[in-house]
């Protein structure tokens, strides 16, 4: 965090104003603030922290351009992480363009041995191992439902699925993450 | 159902990963319980707060949303150590002219010399002005009125954020008398109004940097 | 016209060196492309010192446009007449003869730190 920012320690409605009106200062605190939520929703997403980067960074460059139509600047934050589920989801929808759409059911491969999985579990934390471990389509649908808050509507719209298969993915992952963790504990 | 009464789930785990399927919701399904949470329950549903099978599930799933929250927070704070060069990069792809705003004109004797400050160099100046009048901050500068004709009556309409303690009436009134003194010495618009709207009150002093 | 161009650096260089000015932007589409501040806009080569915008109508008049950030130590009215006028003597000592420019001076950014406000 760069120290001497006097505006680290402002609200974000007042930093949201600040930056609307073209306070660069306050538009660097607020990403100081939300920055790194917004980069690990967008890697667990995008299962990749290069392209999660990627994501954030321009997501700011459009807030920034965009921050003098946000209606109510104290919702900033919600507003920040609903353009970085939208921004993943036109990635991973572009990707598919190019890739096997079989993949995205696939399970992921596994070439650790048992005692290297426990060592994951730990240092990432058995919720975070666990969604790391779904197949891409229901980690993605989980993700964007349950942190993003997208409707399933849009998710089907933006990765350009039946509604079904959303709500197929998401059930599915919502057992095996029960299921796994239950399991661990 | 099974005859058995319920255990803890941890010594029955086979017991929880039946309990996922529509015989044991009382024939809901896991996609369902999902949606009337997301519904935050409402309306009630009695089918589904009265099953014991449904109970136990929505019971998982709140548990899990809550988890799924402090995971992602627990992981946003290992991403700080991580290289933060990418807000610098930020910071020099955005233009710092961008919304200049409206042209506000400076006199001088000559017709074919043009002299304006923008409207974006104003609000910064009012910020200043306000900032830090006993810990306040400036939030939204407004100038109503048309700034491009001199002499024209121009309102200006602030929010601030103020610390806890202070007289709001007179902290405002201080606010309001920094920001009509920097118009005056650095613009020649006529302003025959400030409004300070003060939307927040923060923790005075938590400020580690020393403001 | 290499001429204007060569007008644009000195008038440029005369500007950025008038007490109160703390720098000139390019204009235009430069713009987007250095917002960091003048000492990095000085490491883009081409862009770097020819900064106020000259051009010239159909009948040789000359249109000048500088875009500056100023310190607020002074009064920005009077740095800004100041800037005015160097400009028009820069102009005047060079093309005596010339129609007398039409200058445009716009201060986009005013710094408030060193003033203590």
């Amino acid at each position: 965090m760069r120290a001497g920012n006097p505006l680290n320690d402002a609200p974000d409605g007042i930093l949201a104003a600040r930056a609307a009106d073209g306070d660069t200062r306050a538009f660097e605190a607020l990403m100081n603030r939300h920055g790194s939520l917004m980069r690990v929703y967008a890697a667990k997403i995008l299962g990749s922290t290069a392209e999660a980067d990627d994501v954030v960074q321009d997501v700011f460059i459009q807030a920034w351009r965009q921050l003098d139509r946000l209606a109510d600047p104290t919702a900033v934050r919600s507003w920040l992480m609903r353009m970085v589920g939208n921004r993943s989801i036109e990635r991973i929808r572009r990707r598919k363009d190019l890739v096997n759409i079989d993949d995205w059911d696939a399970p992921v491969a596994s070439h650790e041995t048992p005692e290297r999985i426990v060592e994951i579990r730990l240092q990432m934390g058995e919720l975070a191992a666990v969604v790391a471990g779904l197949p891409a389509g229901q980690r993605q649908c989980w993700v964007l439902r349950e942190l993003g808050g997208i409707s399933y509507a849009d998710i089907a719209e933006e990765l350009d699925v039946p509604i079904s298969t959303v709500r197929g993915q998401l059930a599915r992952a919502r057992r095996r993450i029960i299921q796994e963790m239950e399991a661990w504990r | 159902m099974t005859p058995e009464p319920p255990g803890p789930l941890e010594s029955e785990p086979e017991r929880l990963l039946d309990g996922l399927d529509p015989e044991d919701l009382d024939g809901h399904t896991i996609e369902e319980l999902g949606d009337y949470l997301d519904d935050g329950r409402e309306p009630r549903d009695p089918g589904i707060e009265d099953s014991p099978g449904c109970q136990i599930a929505l019971d998982a799933l709140v548990r899990l949303r809550a988890e799924s929250w402090a995971m992602l927070e627990v992981e946003a704070l290992a991403d700080r150590d991580r290289d933060q060069s990418w807000i610098q990069n930020v910071i020099a792809n955005i233009s710092r002219e961008s919304r200049p705003g409206r042209d506000i004109p400076v006199r001088h004797p000559d017709p074919a010399t043009r002299l304006h400050i923008t409207e974006g160099a104003v609000r910064g100046l009012v910020r200043a002005a306000g900032d830090g009048t006993q810990g306040s901050l400036v939030g939204r500068v407004e100038l109503a009125g048309d700034v491009t004709v001199p002499a024209q009556p121009i309102t200006v309409t602030v929010t601030a954020s103020v610390p806890f303690g202070p007289n709001l009436v007179v902290l405002a009134q201080l606010v309001r008398e920094r920001i009509v003194e920097a118009l005056r010495t650095h613009t020649e618009l006529n302003v025959i109004a400030v409004n300070v709207a003060i939307e927040n009150v923060h923790a005075p002093g938590t400020a580690k940097d020393g403001r | 016209m290499t001429d204007d161009v060569e007008l644009s650096r000195r008038l440029t260089g005369v500007v950025s060196d008038l007490p109160g000015v703390t720098g000139v932007y390019p204009v235009g589409t430069l713009v987007r492309s250095i917002a960091r501040g003048l000492v990095d806009a000085a490491l883009d080569e081409g862009a770097a010192d020819a900064r106020v915008a000259v051009t010239r109508d159909p009948g040789g008049v000359l249109s000048l446009a500088a875009t500056i950030g100023v310190e607020a130590g002074r009064p920005v009215p009077e740095v800004l007449r100041t800037v005015g006028d160097a400009m028009r003597d820069a102009v005047a000592s060079t093309e005596p003869a010339a129609p007398p420019p039409v200058i445009d001076v716009r201060a986009s950014h005013i710094d408030t730190r060193s003033a203590g406000a």
